[in-house]
């Protein structure tokens, strides 16, 4: 199969799934009301629910599956996903002590999202206050996982206090999901990820040369220390929107990646970036559209459904490995 | 033409090599020789421009190398370090395709010129069938020669080679060796590290030996070639020189 055959294949999938994305759902709404040919109703849907969560969706899996690919080559390490830095128990964090702990207050949709940008902004900062002083790149690595630790112990003690409405509303935060974004919210997601998305071509070299170690890229004229925290920095902003609106959202941006490399059978970045960023666009809704089953009247979480997809493409990059290595 | 100025190399107050002057001219082949952590490599990345040197200067063709920004010295030297690892899913081509790098606009788009370049390299080092081999499907040797290919392509006056025939079987460390050489005939100054004593003696024109304290000996492979001189750096007896040549006792 040539490239282009390949590429060709990413953009059907798109093509695919966004429509299916805008007219599957609980109510059936006709093609026609998309041109305005519908009820009020319909049209509230369409732009209060269907395109926000289609964008969102689109967006939020794209900067997943990128920030996953960043992660992965910087940290050259096959399992790194964007939730390597912490941020993303950060975000659990701070929703947690407001969900569990705020007690008393109602918590209104925009006090989480606050909460969890607030908690992944906070992670972030404490990573780069401390990153230029780690010689090794792997230490970040380590201090967010750590930190993940850490505050799931948080989480944890604060679930075994929590009153039963307010465990409820955690427990849903953290099943994710994209459809909780309202069209006026839109650009406060989608204009971070898609300034990143615009630069991060430019980063195409710089990761290639980091491939065979960090060394190489040295002598090849990279400033590594300076790519690695541009591409935390980014990393760590597009996790932080997109947890603030959608939750933690797992396996989507570590998967996504294996994927473009392995359906186009190169770890070349020239390649491997643009279909990242197609292919987690893809993934995320497509997640989303099994998570609502359309045909029914009922939906699974949205986390269900990425570890679904996202787990068997975790174990077959395990069988691979045992061939040969990933990324070593 | 790579020339040191009083350079001295450690790390804290570990002094590894101390005010050394060194003059190693265009396509010449001089090999580090010294035993482990005797600073072999430290010297290496201060010669590369990697490192920073404790004291003293360093000058690529005349010029002094902290003049030149990151790109510039990618421009001039091209590394081998004995930690670059074999990236799965590329081919021989891709791997040397990145020697081109500095050459190609923000996204790296090869141009025919480019492409030129890529097949002469692989040519040169001799592995012109395993073009569009994947690198973790290559041997030992092999992939060295890919890796020098790569190094080739980035179309340097200098080539910094550490350790490049360790792990090699011997025909393999020969054939590599050889390449060298024949680099060096074509005016790249080449220097390398080794601890491959016969066959440093054998393709260098120059030898540099390290006692790992500060003390560091140069000078052509004729005068180098001295029991003394070896088995009081390397801190053993068991090398001698007969008639030209190294021999090693047990």
């Amino acid at each position: 199969m040539s490239k282009a055959v390949k590429w060709i294949i990413c953009f059907l999938i798109l093509i695919v799934l966004v429509p299916a994305s805008l007219f599957l759902g609980s109510v059936d709404i006709p093609f026609s009301a998309f041109f305005g040919g519908g009820d009020e109703l319909q049209s509230i849907i369409i732009r209060e629910s269907r395109i926000p969560r289609t964008l969102a969706a689109l967006g939020g899996g794209a900067g997943l599956a990128l920030g996953g690919l960043f992660m992965q080559t910087l940290f050259r390490n096959p399992l790194a996903g964007p939730s390597v830095l912490g941020l993303t128990s950060g975000s659990s964090l701070a929703v947690g002590i407001l969900t569990l702990g705020g007690g008393v207050l109602a918590t209104s949709q925009f006090a989480v999202v606050s909460a969890a940008a607030i908690g992944s902004i906070a992670v972030l900062l404490v990573i780069l206050a401390v990153a230029h002083r780690f010689a090794n790149i792997a230490s970040v690595l380590i201090v967010g996982l750590m930190l993940g630790f850490f505050t799931s112990a948080m989480v944890s003690l604060l679930q075994a206090s929590a009153d039963e409405s307010s465990l409820k509303a955690f427990v849903f935060w953290g099943f994710g999901s994209f459809s909780n974004i309202a069209f006026n919210q839109l650009p406060i997601l989608l204009v971070p990820l898609f300034l990143i998305f615009i630069a991060s071509p430019f980063f195409i070299k710089p990761l290639n040369h980091l491939l065979p170690g960090e060394l190489h890229a040295k002598t090849m004229g990279v400033n590594v220390k300076q790519v690695q925290l541009t591409l935390v920095i980014a990393t760590g902003i597009m996790v932080g929107v997109i947890t603030a609106f959608c939750g933690p959202i797992a396996f989507i941006g570590l998967a996504a990646p294996h994927l473009a490399r392995m359906l186009f059978s190169t770890p070349n970045h020239r390649t491997v970036l643009p279909a990242t960023l197609i292919l987690g666009g893809g993934l995320a809704v497509l997640c989303d559209l099994i998570a609502r089953m359309p045909f029914s009247e009922y939906a699974v979480p949205l986390n269900t459904v990425c570890a679904f997809m996202g787990a068997p493409v975790v174990i077959y990059l395990v069988f691979k490995g045992r061939k040969s290595r990933i990324l070593t | 033409m790579i020339q040191t100025t009083k350079i001295s190399v450690g790390y804290g107050s570990r002094i590894l090599v101390k005010d050394l002057d060194l003059l190693l001219p265009k396509g010449s082949v001089t090999a580090f020789i010294g035993a482990n952590g005797s600073g072999k490599s430290s010297l290496m990345r201060v010669l590369n421009g990697l490192q920073e040197p404790l004291s003293g200067k360093v000058a690529w063709n005349g010029r002094d190398i902290s003049d030149f920004d990151r790109k510039e010295k990618a421009k001039i030297a091209a590394s081998l370090y004995s930690n670059f690892s074999r990236v799965e899913g590329f081919t021989v081509a891709e791997l040397v395709a990145l020697g081109r790098s500095n050459f190609t606009g923000f996204f790296g788009k090869l141009s025919a010129v480019d492409h030129d370049k890529i097949d002469e390299a692989i040519e040169t080092v001799g592995i012109a069938s395993l073009k569009d081999k994947e690198l973790t499907t290559l041997s030992d040797g092999e992939f060295r020669k890919a890796m020098l290919a790569k190094l080739l392509a980035q179309d340097t006056d200098i080539l910094f080679l550490d350790e490049p025939t360790t792990h090699l079987d011997l025909p393999a460390a020969l054939d590599f060796v050889r390449v060298l050489k024949n680099l060096a005939l074509k005016g790249k100054t080449i220097v390398m590290s080794t601890h491959h004593l016969a066959l440093a003696f054998k393709m260098a024109d120059h030898i540099l030996l390290f006692d790992g304290n500060g003390k560091a000996a140069f000078g052509n492979a004729n005068q180098m070639m001295n029991h003394e001189l070896l088995c009081g750096f390397l801190k053993t007896d068991k090398i001698r020189v007969e008639n030209g040549n190294l021999l090693f006792d047990l």
